[in-house]
């Protein structure tokens, strides 16, 4: 198959490529000295294009010492720092790059792919935004920077900006890559976003009698989220036979591990999640929320801290990270994260029964008893939305959950 | 040679003696055959899974003639609005023979039930020196009086504690402090075969049992004892009406050591309650503020059974909820200033994948401080199918209590402890009078099981039978203080604890290796203090209040 991640991964590689190219090295003329820089300039250029890639970065160093204000130099500097893998050091020689020669599309561009390999999907999205928006329809890179901001969306759970993005796509059909990898990300968006029969529309038009990796994970996260547990277990696994080492695949096997129960498995399922990707969102949320539930409060404190880093608005990051910190006797760190938890969800009775408990333990009597109401409210209303509350004969009710 | 022989001898004998020393304490089955209690609970299981019937059933040690040995009742479900038995069901009443056997003494005495019971608890209510029974169910509870001739009068009606709908714990407690016995009697939720709600899987129409979660809460009833044979029932204006829950199991005790009994109730998916005595008949509902109500992440777990008990030994009472599996199961340890700390330890791992329901605080070994047990199953049959590691039978687990910290011995304390049992009540109580607790375990829709406890009378032990004067009778609130061998150590005795449940009246206070026991102090709930000094261990004493 020209499977999803497979072509996403290509796309990448492509671009990613292109951004570690040496831009060619032009002469300007009427500068003073210009010509010995020019020619330094094409000497460094042809060590980046024969691959030598140190003695490349120190000689675009050498050209900088002395002449710091060349775009061209610092943006070919950031590529080969980019084909390093110093990704940290190409964004700072990008940007400066992009100070110097704002209208250049193409080093927008490289610095955001940069961002992306560096896993700042933040910094990442907010620059193919930029691209996307300045870019013509017809630009060649367009498609490509549109997949890719959709995929940073995704990973910043920005589910509906990336619906938004990727619909007028919709119809490009699953016959091309293209096609396939929209609605790869589409249906992970709206899983996400929790419109899960839009997303199974959008998978099984595409994926249901695919045995790929990709095709599996989506099919298997769609279960879950539908409650499925033992069929997104057989899903999943299907799906790390297949690829395990495609992109949040054992975060979400960890995920219906745990949802079956199997706490253990999950935990080494987010592991090897983690060790491959540091920065998946779930693979953090999910591990330090298991550490928290088996006391593990230290150890816990620094995957949950890392997932509020990698997603600072998420609600339950931020609930979790405070659940642990309250219970490492840090009440007056978890206070503010869960002020403004409940000031954004304000019906979300945890976060309120955690931040009754944290003024209580301040000694703030009066708030804790204000919350406390609040959550006494809160349960009233809940319990009167319960089938049992209804007196229903033989109506459906949820799913027991074990 | 010939000089040699004995003392090789002596070797092996002090090697043998040593040995059997170090071996563990461990819980025997006693097996109907022997024990001769061939009743079982029937759970009236339908395909159409109606909640109460994973609930039930409970059990006790209780001494119901005065003969000075535990007898055993034990209560099984019955006729309802969903389910009719196709033979008739009965609870059980096992007189104590004195030699490990049982007689069925059901039918004389007159206790067989008749409802969908839950569980039970024992008291002498009204101070006669007989204790009487009472029968929490699903539909009307039973009080029976005993008749002090092996005999029980139903006097439900009378007392006017039939608390109709669906009940669970019963737990006997003075209150209000005025000698007399009054009653807790725990709810759960709103329940009828005609408000049927289908939970399960719909696509191929599997029933499982619903989550209390979809049914309404009820209030739970607390009922004053008037002292003439009668109940008022005081929810209201002791302020336990406020706070409607699905509650399960509920201990009396003194959380704050202000002399007043305040109780502990767990309740299944919403938030357990603490309702703290403020004295005068009024109580408080402090589960929050104390940090026992919700999981230390903020939510509400499946309490069932609870129990108090001083296990660290500092002098105050701390608590233990189970509850299901994933939730972890809760060691409040009391941070003495009216809040708790959920601290596990090695409990927490181990009831990972567990639903707790009867459980104990109790010296098992006779050393002297509380160890703990634990009867698991999972409350739905169907939860195989939704889980990779959860079974619905589940271990017992014993943890022993060394220095402060529970450690898992159920490896150690018998081949019970291999084998796996939808267990619900659970009572303890020395039935064998050898001066070591014996555990009685209640299974759902299966045969009960007597646990002999062989070995903990390795240690010294005394027994205490306390003889209220002007205290209730039973003395639940009573502080006991004994010293012995240089150690000195302190007991309240709690009322109720463990599921659908209540114990042995008598305290069994372990003395480890102390060959007499310098000083025992009873502090009665009344306030008066009795003490005992130069007391021979091993043995069973009656205390009465004022007597000393």
């Amino acid at each position: 198959m020209a499977n999803v991640n497979r072509w996403l991964s290509k796309a990448l590689l492509v671009l990613a490529a292109c951004a570690c190219l040496p831009a060619a090295a032009g002469a300007r003329q009427g500068q003073a000295g210009a010509a010995d820089v020019d020619a330094a300039f094409e000497r460094a250029t042809q060590l980046h294009q024969s691959g030598d890639l140190e003695g490349a970065v120190r000689a675009y160093l050498s050209i900088l010492a002395a002449n710091p204000g060349r775009a061209d130099v610092r943006s070919n500097l950031g590529a080969a720092y980019s084909r390093l893998g110093r990704y940290e050091e190409a964004i700072g020689q990008y940007k400066q790059a992009l100070a110097l020669d704002p209208r250049n599309q193409t080093i927008r561009f490289n610095l955001s792919l940069a961002y992306y390999k560096a896993a700042w999907f933040t910094e990442a999205g907010a620059e193919l935004a930029n691209f996307v928006a300045a870019a013509p329809n017809d630009l060649p890179e367009r498609p490509n920077a549109v997949l890719l901001l959709a995929d940073c969306q995704v990973r910043l759970g920005e589910y509906r900006k990336a619906i938004e993005l990727l619909s007028p796509y919709e119809k490009d059909g699953a016959e091309t890559p293209h096609g396939r990898a929209v609605a790869y990300l589409l249906g992970n968006a709206l899983i996400g976003d929790g419109q899960l029969g839009r997303g199974q529309l959008v998978i099984n038009s595409v994926f249901r009698d695919e045995d790929s990796a990709e095709a599996r994970l989506l099919i298997g996260s769609l279960m879950l989220l539908m409650d499925d547990g033992q069929g997104a277990v057989r899903e999943l696994g299907r799906a790390v036979e297949l690829n395990p080492k495609l992109p949040t695949v054992h975060a979400w096997y960890g995920r219906a591990l745990m949802r079956m129960g199997d706490s253990e498995k999950a935990r080494a399922a987010f592991r090897v999640e983690l060790a491959d990707n540091p920065n998946d969102f779930d693979a953090n949320l999910f591990m330090g929320t298991l550490l928290r539930q088996d006391k593990q409060f230290e150890e816990s404190l620094r995957y949950l801290t890392k997932a509020v880093q990698l997603r600072p608005r998420e609600q339950y990051a931020r609930y979790h990270l405070s659940a642990v910190l309250a219970a490492l006797g840090k009440p007056e760190e978890a206070r503010p994260l869960l002020e403004g938890v409940v000031k954004e969800y304000p019906d979300f009775v945890e976060g309120r029964v955690l931040l009754a408990s944290v003024y209580y333990r301040l000694n703030r009597k009066e708030d804790g008893d204000r919350e406390r109401a609040v959550v006494q409210k809160l349960n009233s209303e809940q319990q009167a939305k319960q089938p049992g509350a209804q007196k229903s004969t033989d109506a459906p009710a949820p799913t027991k959950a074990p | 040679m010939r000089q040699l022989f004995p003392l090789a001898v002596l070797l092996v004998l002090l090697a043998a003696a040593k040995s059997a020393a170090q071996s563990p304490v461990v819980f025997a089955e006693v097996e109907p055959g022997k024990s001769r209690i061939t009743w079982t609970h029937d759970n009236a299981r339908s395909e159409a899974h109606h909640l109460p019937e994973t609930c039930g059933g409970g059990g006790l040690f209780f001494d119901y003639d005065n003969d000075g040995w535990l007898d055993v009742y034990l209560v099984n479900s019955g006729p309802s609005d969903f389910f009719t038995p196709k033979t008739p069901l009965r609870n059980a009443l096992y007189r104590n023979n004195h030699d490990g056997t049982f007689t069925d003494v059901t039918d004389k005495a007159g206790v067989a039930g008749g409802t969908f019971g839950m569980g039970a608890a024992a008291a002498d209510y009204d101070g006669d020196g007989w204790q009487d029974l009472y029968v929490t169910a699903y539909g009307r509870n039973i009080l029976y009086r005993n008749n002090g001739n092996g005999t029980f009068t139903d006097v439900t009606d009378k007392a006017g504690v039939a608390a109709p709908g669906w009940s669970t714990q019963a737990t006997f407690f003075d209150f209000d402090g005025d000698g007399k016995l009054d009653l807790w009697v725990s709810s759960f939720v709103e329940y009828s075969a005609a408000g049927t709600i289908f939970c399960g899987d719909n696509k191929v129409g599997r029933r499982y049992y619903c989550v209390p979660r979809v049914f309404k809460p009820r209030p739970s009833h607390l009922f004053r004892n008037n002292g003439n044979g009668t109940f008022a029932d005081v929810s209201k204006e002791s302020g336990i009406f406020n706070s409607p829950g699905k509650s399960f199991g509920a201990v009396a005790t003194d959380i704050n050591n202000d002399g007043l009994l305040d109780l502990f109730v767990a309740n299944d998916t919403m938030p357990n309650f603490l309702f703290v005595n403020k004295g005068k008949g009024k109580f408080e509902e402090e589960g929050l503020p104390a940090g026992v109500a919700y999981s230390d992440a903020g939510a509400p777990r499946s309490g069932m059974g609870v129990d108090a008990g001083d296990y660290d030994g500092d002098g105050w009472q701390d608590l233990f909820v189970a509850n299901i599996d994933q939730e972890l199961f809760s060691l409040y340890q009391n941070q003495k200033d009216l809040t708790f700390v959920d601290k596990p330890g090695e409990i927490g791992q181990a009831t990972r994948l567990l639903s707790g329901w009867g459980l104990k605080f109790f010296d098992y070994d006779d050393d002297g401080d509380l160890d703990l047990i634990l009867a698991n199953g999972h409350p739905d049959d169907m939860v195989e199918v939704q889980s990779l590691k959860v079974k619905y039978k589940e271990p017992l687990l014993l943890f022993e209590n060394v220095n402060g910290k529970f450690v898992n011995v159920s490896a150690q304390a018998g081949p019970i402890f291999q084998k796996d049992f939808p267990a619900r009540g659970l009572s303890v109580g020395d039935y064998d009078n050898d001066g070591d607790l014996d555990v009685l375990v209640v299974n759902n829709g299966a045969a009960p099981l007597l646990l002999r406890n062989d070995g903990g009378n390795r240690n010294n032990w005394l027994g205490l039978e306390l003889v209220a004067t002007k205290s209730s009778p039973g003395a639940v609130g009573a502080v006991i203080t004994w010293e012995a061998g240089g150690v000195r150590r302190t007991r309240l005795k709690t009322g109720g604890g463990s599921y659908l449940a209540s114990h042995d009246p008598r305290e069994l206070l372990g003395l480890g290796k102390a060959a007499k026991v310098d000083s025992v102090e009873i502090k009665w709930p009344s306030g008066r203090v009795d003490k005992l000094t130069n007391v021979a261990p091993n043995r069973y004493v009656k205390v009465v209040e004022g007597g000393s």
